[in-house]
């Protein structure tokens, strides 16, 4: 399930900026595939996919920096 | 010109709260100088007499515009209430003459009177009231009332006769307003797009935010009624970023995107969303202050304001309204 998550979100990425994501651990603001205004239409696009609002109220950057990091987020935050 | 606040609706506060935030509001709008504070009535609300009540005695000049839908009473019974509250705090009100109302609330009442109707049966239950108040016998044939020889008391003073606003900016309203003398109450267009109204004086209802700084005002007016879930999550993350440049980044994407140019301020994102009652005014003092003047120079005598949520907001719409003022006597 993680993983097919992950493929998701990976192609969500690459749907808004353009990018191959390199691989699941990399960090992909590090690397300058996502900025601020990428991440916030990830995450709408995530929770119109998935039909849920992601808590949002203590966002903590560090949650999507990576491609498996932010699957971990989505998973924690699902019904 | 005169400016009217909004008061609380029922509905929106704590039951034990609500009597106390009726007087805090009252007590804020009469601070920032308005002439008064609009009162809603519909089948939701409690009633806008007795919270009209509640706002004189919380007051010392400050006048209740009272929502009136003939619907609800007889207009010998509004007249009644206009000069017991006279007599009983020494205040004028304003009067606001409703024609339509929300159509559930008509149809659960037995009302399906269609709109234009709905104007005369409105012109018709004021000029009885406004007969009754200005102490005269009245006695009307009419459509929808029938009186004889009807004479109010206690008797209203002339100092204290109401004014009268009524809401609706269509052709019948219109008639409507000019057969009772009554100053038309409108959601207006931006003031580039509105009609000049040369003939006769005229309303807008709108809310305003104001603050120094357009990007702060607009901050403001976005957390208050997020556009949409994106707006909302550019919000949720500009609050919760520590990078200087990422919270710039979304910040700016809050204040409307357009970087270096300010935002027009008209603005009608709450009134889309959140069921607010009319289009709002957002930006700097300066620039709110020039619609506002905008509007005036229309003809525009009369603002009603959305509700305030907090003493400040009234404040900064106090600035905005004394640089309007300031530009029209220049």
């Amino acid at each position: 399930v993680t993983e097919h998550l992950e493929d998701r979100i990976a192609g969500m990425i690459r749907g808004e900026v353009g990018v191959e994501v390199p691989g699941p651990d990399v960090d992909l603001i590090d690397a300058g595939v996502l900025d601020s205004l990428a991440i916030v239409s990830l995450i709408t696009e995530i929770e119109a996919d998935l039909g849920f609002q992601l808590p949002l109220d203590d966002f903590d950057i560090d949650a999507f920096r990576s491609v498996r990091r932010i699957a971990a987020f989505v998973e924690e935050a699902g019904p | 010109m005169k400016v009217f606040a909004t008061c609380p609706q029922s509905k929106d506060v704590e039951r034990n709260e609500y009597a106390t935030r009726v007087a805090e509001v009252a007590r804020w709008s009469e601070a920032a100088g308005c002439e008064g504070i609009l009162v809603y009535s519909d089948n939701g609300l409690v009633d806008p007499w007795l919270v009209s009540q509640r706002i004189l005695e919380s007051t010392e000049r400050l006048a209740p515009l009272v929502a009136i839908q003939p619907v609800y009473m007889h207009p010998y019974t509004a007249a009644k209430m206009v000069s017991s509250l006279a007599l009983l705090h020494q205040r004028r009100l304003w009067l606001n003459m409703l024609a339509g109302g929300f159509k559930n609330d008509l149809v659960a009442l037995g009302d399906e009177t269609p709109h234009d109707e709905r104007y005369e049966r409105t012109t018709e239950y004021t000029q009885i009231v406004l007969g009754l108040l200005r102490g005269e016998t009245v006695s009307l044939e009419g459509r929808y009332y029938r009186v004889e020889n009807l004479r109010l008391n206690p008797r209203l003073p002339e100092e204290l006769f109401p004014g009268v606003l009524i809401s609706g900016s269509s052709p019948a309203g219109l008639e409507a307003a000019r057969e009772i003398g009554a100053t038309p109450v409108k959601y207006p267009q931006p003031p580039g797009e509105e009609e000049s109204h040369e003939e006769s004086e005229f309303g807008v209802r709108v809310g305003i935010i104001a603050r120094d700084d357009p990007g702060e005002a607009w901050r403001v007016a976005l957390e208050r009624f997020p556009e949409d879930r994106k707006g909302q999550v550019t919000h949720k993350l500009a609050m919760n970023v520590s990078d200087s440049h990422w919270h710039q980044q979304l910040s700016g994407r809050e204040a409307g995107g357009e970087q270096g140019a300010e935002r027009h301020p008209y603005w009608l994102g709450p009134f889309q969303n959140y069921q607010t009652f009319c289009p709002y005014l957002v930006g700097s003092h300066q620039r709110v202050a020039r619609e506002i003047a905008g509007y005036m120079a229309l003809g525009s005598t009369t603002f009603i304001l959305d509700i305030p949520p907090s003493r400040e907001e009234l404040e900064h719409i106090g600035v905005v309204f004394q640089l309007a003022r300031d530009a029209a006597a220049a």
